[in-house]
């Protein structure tokens, strides 16, 4: 009698965990897609169309390959297999730097923090279901992005592809297994790094390294994106040759997957089933350490979480730079605190620093596309004078930093906080000179100082000094265009995806960037030939005052500080969705009057 | 003087409070009581000018406060209800973006932050960021924010919130001393015997009307209560609360 009993409540405690650990799964799933960052009711939109603007890439290529493979197969047979290996390659680069991208702005949700514990820390759960119901819906996040990504790129590309009908049942399963195993590769080699990271080294190291790793997850996507000709070619031209000693095909992932796709397609070549054999030990080796983090380390990582301990935010050496500001540039106490805040929040809040990682790091791949192709071409002597590839790394930089600084400025941090700022005897001249000091030193002094000493480096003194005070003037130009319409306390105001229209304007945005980059670094090129900067400078400078008057007179006729956030009437007009909900999201806040209650 | 008359708030169709008046005088305490949704924390929001009446007027030494808020709060010193803070600041940190956003120079700043962290008990933890702190310590540090440009106007939303016995003693006298060297106290607070300590006037809310303003002592005898607990159960709780306990009780047993 006894034994049924045992194992009818076996029965039941096993079911009880199991439907706990789903609804752990649906509840972390369902945060992982909310956000205080935006207005309430618009994250799902917004999510929506972020996954749209991932996948719409892969899409459109399918209907750019239509009529391409029948017309080789008829006319140069001999290239179709490599443009087929070439084509698949694509779409799985493009899916996983995409999941890659998604992976690094979710990163502070992957692994379980203080909420989490304090939530869940206290209910009668077992671990290992809190465990298993986290993973779970990491599992679930990973799964609902990778579909999104490659389900209607793979129906649409087979049926472009497939020359039979065999090749088409194949296909479908062949590309979406070999998309998946990719993503699974990216998406789960990140999540183990930073499980990794949090076990061995702690919470606060592992938040000090995230945005490293961040920067140099986007930089490899970046570079791969940049370069993704010539990585496809020397993809499909080592999968020819066929030596599986290959350090290529060896090291290379890319050739992994495409001969998973290969080989499940049915192919005869032997060489993709190592390759396959490869790729499918690489896609499923990190998701099975991130399992067996979540499993085995769960609590170390929960009391990582919470156990932190207390230690000074501060440092020495950022007092004593801190002090030198104060007395040289930042006087006034209210510009003081402003331009503090904004330093701190640029340093120490995780959601920016991982944003501004993203912009260094594309920053950096755009640098890398700017030197490699030179540098492959002409060896070191390509640093033997100035050029435009060398001339042109700090302006990069400098628009990076500056567009990604005026970015986050719109971004929030702790809302709620926000108490002490309108409870403040602040004036907007005084709010908009702290920003505008704050971004000369975030953006104007670093690109002068990279500037220097690439220079200095690379060539001399003399021209270390006109190539800093080029950059740094353009930089302020920049920096002060940036800030013209700037108003309100910085990271005060619920963020409005689509202010800069990019998605209309993108062409105009690219073209500003590369004349401000690559037209002024020849430009720079030239006058450091004639050995003259001087007026160049100077027409600049009092482009730079000009418009740093035109912001100083609109602060100053700004009758006061405004904490709500100002919706463009062209959101309204335009047809991009998530824009007019968060519109109306706004629009009916405004309407009950909650937004301003709580703060 | 801080004068407040027919002070109304609507949210939509939804009305927050209705017609609140008062006067606070130099050296007065004014507690503001009242049951959850009484409206407390939108008059709160309305003195210290974060909420627009949708009615009605502030006034401070004469001049409505909406006419140069800028003005207005730079005498005020806020305690907001919940302790949201920058937790990634640490204490130091932020008592000192406190004290610039206040236009304090910087050797008084200084001073002062030294001071208020010692006499809380903080001085070992000033450089550890917030986030490390307990709801007592992120509590010190709002009072401290609040008073440390010696604002004429001190709003308190229930200060003592998770603050130990010894410091609630010592903010309790803190705010006596306050009010003899003529700060206005606003006291907003659901602890009745604290009110009836330290405040000199009360104004009860319920359901967003004033159900009583009188000083404490008058409004017992009004009703005719032995402390200020009887009188407030006497005038807002229309309940049985021996009642609605035994049904809980029934509810979570059976």
């Amino acid at each position: 009698m006894t034994r049924p009993e045992r194992s009818h409540s076996t029965m039941t405690n096993w079911r009880t965990e199991l439907e706990q650990a789903v609804t752990i799964a649906r509840a972390t799933f369902g945060g992982f897609l909310q956000s205080d960052v935006m207005p309430q009711g618009m994250q799902a939109s917004a999510t929506i169309w972020a996954a749209a603007f991932l996948a719409a890439p892969a899409m459109l290529l399918s209907a750019q390959f239509l009529g391409k493979y029948s017309f080789l197969q008829r006319y140069y047979p001999d290239l179709l297999e490599r443009a087929i290996w070439s084509d698949r390659g694509l779409f799985i680069l493009l899916s996983s730097g995409a999941i890659g991208v998604v992976c690094v702005v979710m990163w502070d949700t992957l692994f379980p923090g203080r909420r989490d514990v304090f939530v869940l820390g206290s209910l009668p759960i077992r671990p290992r279901v809190q465990a298993l119901g986290r993973l779970g819906s990491l599992l679930a996040l990973f799964v609902a992005f990778a579909a999104a990504l490659n389900i209607l790129p793979a129906v649409t590309y087979t049926m472009i592809s497939a020359l039979t009908v065999t090749g088409a049942i194949r296909g479908l399963p062949a590309h979406l297994t070999a998309c998946l195993a990719a993503d699974a590769f990216v998406f789960f080699g990140l999540t183990m790094v930073q499980g990794v990271l949090l076990v061995a080294a702690g919470r606060r190291a592992s938040e000090r390294l995230a945005p490293i790793v961040q920067m140099g997850t986007v930089l490899i996507v970046l570079l791969t994106l940049l370069f993704i000709g010539p990585l496809r070619e020397a993809t499909a031209v080592a999968l020819e040759r066929g030596n599986a000693l290959d350090p290529f095909l060896r090291w290379f992932p890319l050739a992994w997957f495409v001969g998973m796709y290969e080989t499940i397609a049915g192919t005869s070549r032997p060489i993709m089933g190592a390759l396959a054999a490869r790729g499918a030990v690489w896609a499923v080796a990190p998701l099975l350490v991130t399992a067996a983090l979540y499993v085995f380390a769960f609590r170390r990582l929960c009391a990582r979480a919470i156990e932190t301990p207390a230690t000074s935010a501060t440092f020495p050496l950022s007092r004593v730079v801190s002090v030198t500001i104060r007395t040289l540039l930042v006087r006034h106490p209210t510009e003081q605190a402003i331009c503090s805040f904004t330093l701190r929040v640029l340093a120490r809040s995780r959601r920016h620093r991982m944003l501004m990682a993203i912009y260094v790091g594309g920053a950096l791949a755009l640098i890398a596309t700017a030197i490699l192709p030179a540098f492959l071409r002409h060896d070191a002597s390509v640093f033997a004078s100035p050029t435009v590839a060398t001339l042109a790394p700090p302006l990069i930089l400098s628009a990076a930093l500056a567009v990604g600084f005026r970015a986050l400025l719109a971004i929030p941090v702790d809302l709620p906080a926000r108490w002490i700022f309108r409870t403040s005897s602040l004036t907007p001249f005084r709010v908009g000179s702290g920003v505008h000091k704050a971004g000369l030193l975030v953006v104007v002094m670093p690109v002068a100082l990279s500037a220097w000493f690439s220079a200095a480096v690379f060539w001399d003194t003399s021209i270390a000094w006109r190539h800093a005070i080029f950059c740094a003037a353009l930089s302020l130009l920049l920096l002060e265009l940036l800030l013209l319409k700037s108003n309100g306390v910085p990271f005060a105001k619920q963020y409005i995806p689509g202010a800069s229209r990019f998605h209309i304007l993108w062409p105009f945005y690219l073209s500003c960037f590369l004349a401000y980059t690559y037209s002024a670094a020849e430009a720079e090129r030239l006058m450091l030939l004639e050995g003259d900067i001087t007026t160049p400078v100077t027409v600049i400078l009092i482009l730079a005052i000009v418009l740093a008057c035109m912001r100083w007179w609109r602060l100053w006729h700004t009758p006061e500080l405004s904490f709500e956030v100002e919706i463009p009437d062209e959101a309204f007009r335009g047809f991009n969705l998530s824009e007019g909900l968060a519109a109306q999201a706004v629009a009916t806040r405004h309407a009950n009057g909650s937004s301003n209650f709580h703060v | 003087m801080l004068e407040a008359r027919g002070l109304t708030k609507y949210y939509s169709a939804i009305t927050g409070v209705r017609d609140v008046c008062f006067t606070l005088k130099p050296g007065t305490v004014i507690g503001l009581l009242g049951p959850n949704g009484s409206g407390k924390s939108t008059t709160v929001g309305m003195i210290t000018g974060l909420l627009e009446p949708s009615g009605g007027w502030v006034k401070f030494d004469g001049h409505d406060i909406r006419d140069d808020l800028v003005a207005y709060k730079s005498r005020l010193g806020y305690v907001p209800e919940e302790a949201q803070l920058y937790t990634w600041m640490s204490g130091d940190e932020y008592l000192t973006l406190c004290a610039r956003l206040r236009g304090l120079p910087p050797a008084t700043a200084a001073r002062r932050i030294d001071t208020l962290l010692s006499i809380f008990g903080l001085q070992t933890d000033r450089d550890a960021p917030m986030s490390a702190y307990s709801k007592g310590m992120r509590q010190k540090i709002l009072l401290s924010a609040a008073l440390l440009h010696d604002p004429s106007i001190v709003v308190l939303d229930e200060p003592c919130s998770g603050l130990d016995v010894a410091t609630t003693l010592v903010v309790r006298s803190l705010i006596r001393r306050l009010a003899q060297s003529g700060h206005m106290i606003v006291y907003s607070s659901h602890e009745l015997e604290m009110v009836e300590r330290v405040c000199n006037e009360v104004l009860i809310l319920s359901d967003g009307r004033v159900a009583a303003h009188a000083p404490t002592a008058a409004l017992r005898e009004q009703v005719n209560a032995a402390s200020l607990e009887d009188a407030f159960r006497t005038l807002v709780i229309t309940t049985d609360v021996e009642s609605v306990a035994a049904e809980i009780v029934t509810a979570i047993t059976h």
